[in-house]
């Protein structure tokens, strides 16, 4: 079963991973967040292999679209593929609106896109509101998502 | 009238040329039937020569195309010439139509032949569109560039600004007055920069982006925005004005950011004063109509009116009005990937008045 309240949160940029924890505290989302800094990290995370196993879903995953190895899109993709994740709530965050990396998103079943405001207070706002809407008012199909 | 005899008489020493073809039908239906096709097909070249040189006024040497359909037309009368003279032997008639034709031919070869290095000079069509590649080429590179250098700065700028945020927050009430300022500078500029960045990213998105034509309710578009801001800002005092039923063809989104764009500026410019006011309406004019929003602001000196729409231009101090001098050049790329014009009339400390013209519903 998916741990209520949880965030995992895939970011390579420690400046960003840095900040957004920042926001997290500062905005007073209390959620217990884990952070990985890849795409094969992030799926391993979230199919419970190697030193996850027996890891559960979290509520809401907060996803770069710009990572090494492979990008926020290819995990996505990989996300949506699996039977075991394939309802997780993701949320695209990127540094820009292109509108070629919405659409892709949105088509490969992403829940939101963000853009990470330039100004720390709106960050907090942003980080605030993802919290009320995914933890807090969204419902998820818990057993047909239910895993290991 | 001798010349008029010399040229119409008939002197009894000339024969027709019926004569010559001993009145055989078939033989003058033979000449008959052919001078009358070439006739025929002279005398309409010139005029399909005359609507394509009138509907292409770009085409180089078009006057070429002139002569060329003089000439043609004569041609074409020697040959009724040659029909008539089948059974009148009006030679003299026929020579002075001869002549004409010779006196247009003459020039038009000379000429011709003058103007062939020039027309070899006309770049070919490969060759256009060889150079149209290059510059979608150039172009579609210096987006991408634009945009990777958009996003790319996005990073860093909100990195210094986000620990701006924090060490603001962790030196709280241990800063100076002084200490204080520079730190809330440092993050002031960071924040401007992204607003550049932004809207570098929204102009260079409305010069990429297709546009679709739809009809657009200009009247309904408006009071919604006005609408949008009081509800934004109900402490603000502000009276508006919009005239119903302006239409315009065009892109719903991009008008929209045309209108969003000129009611910003409308808005920052009244901003100081309590009694703002602010209308849009449209006036006729021959060929289209002419949408204007006005508002009784602080205005701007005309003779600066001609860098209003050039990027980061700004005709007041940043201290004053803050802003990103790439919204009306945003504005002005739209209205005229529309094909239509924007400009602006302004009496300093009364107002200001941005026109625009879009296609209308015929378009």
């Amino acid at each position: 079963m998916p741990r209520d309240g949880h965030i995992l949160l895939v970011e390579d940029s420690p400046q960003d991973v840095e900040l957004i924890m920042l926001a997290l505290k500062e905005g007073k989302v209390v959620n217990h967040i884990d952070v990985v800094k890849d795409g094969p990290e992030a799926l391993a995370y979230l199919t419970g292999r190697g030193d996850h196993a027996g890891r559960d879903l979290p509520s809401v995953v907060l996803l770069d679209i710009n990572l090494p190895k492979m990008s926020g899109l290819d995990v996505l993709k990989e996300i949506r593929a699996n039977l075991r994740t394939r309802h997780v709530p993701v949320v695209m965050l990127t540094s820009s609106r292109q509108q070629e990396d919405m659409l892709r998103s949105y088509d490969l079943g992403a829940n939101s896109f963000v853009r990470k405001p330039v100004e720390f207070d709106k960050l907090v706002d942003a980080m605030q509101q993802l919290r009320l809407y995914w933890l807090l008012l969204n419902e998820l199909p818990y057993g047909e998502a239910a895993g290991g | 009238m001798t010349w008029l005899n010399a040229l119409f008489g008939n002197d009894p020493g000339y024969m027709p040329h019926g004569m010559c073809y001993l009145w055989s039908p078939g033989m003058i239906a033979l000449q008959v039937g052919s001078d009358a096709l070439i006739g025929l097909a002279y005398l309409s070249i010139p005029l399909t020569l005359l609507y394509v040189v009138r509907k292409r006024t770009d085409i180089p040497f078009n006057w070429m195309f002139g002569l060329f359909g003089v000439f043609i037309v004569a041609c074409g009368f020697t040959h009724v010439m040659e029909i008539w003279n089948v059974w009148h032997a009006d030679y003299q008639l026929a020579g002075g139509v001869k002549l004409v034709t010779a006196l247009a031919s003459v020039p038009t070869a000379i000429l011709l032949i003058r103007i062939v290095p020039r027309i070899l000079e006309i770049p070919t069509r490969r060759e256009l569109e060889a150079a149209n590649h290059r510059l979608e080429d150039a172009y579609r590179e210096l987006e991408q560039f634009a945009y990777a250098v958009s996003h790319d700065l996005r990073a860093p700028l909100r990195h210094i600004e986000g620990y701006g945020k924090a060490l603001e927050s962790s030196l709280a009430g241990r800063l100076d007055d002084k200490q204080a300022h520079y730190l809330h500078s440092m993050r002031e500029g960071s924040r401007h920069m992204g607003d550049l960045i932004d809207a570098l990213l929204e102009l260079s998105r409305v010069s990429r982006e297709h546009i679709t034509h739809k009809e657009v309710d200009l009247s309904a578009l408006m009071l919604e925005l006005f609408r949008e801001f009081q509800g934004t800002n109900p402490e603000r005092p502000l009276r508006y004005q919009v005239q119903p039923g302006m239409h315009a063809v065009g892109d719903p989104h991009l008008i929209r950011v045309v209108l969003q764009n000129l009611l910003n500026n409308a808005l920052k410019f009244t901003a100081k004063r309590g009694d703002a006011f602010i209308e849009c309406g449209m006036r006729g004019k021959d060929g289209g109509n002419v949408f204007f929003i006005s508002d009784n602001g602080v205005g701007f000196d005309m003779q600066y009116a001609h860098r209003l729409f050039s990027m980061f231009q700004r005709l007041h101090s940043k201290q004053d009005f803050e802003g990103t001098g790439i919204g009306l050049a945003t504005v002005q790329r739209i209205v005229r990937r529309h094909g239509g014009r924007i400009w602006a009339e302004a009496v300093q400390g009364a107002g200001a008045t941005f026109y625009f013209t879009l296609p209308g519903q015929e378009a």
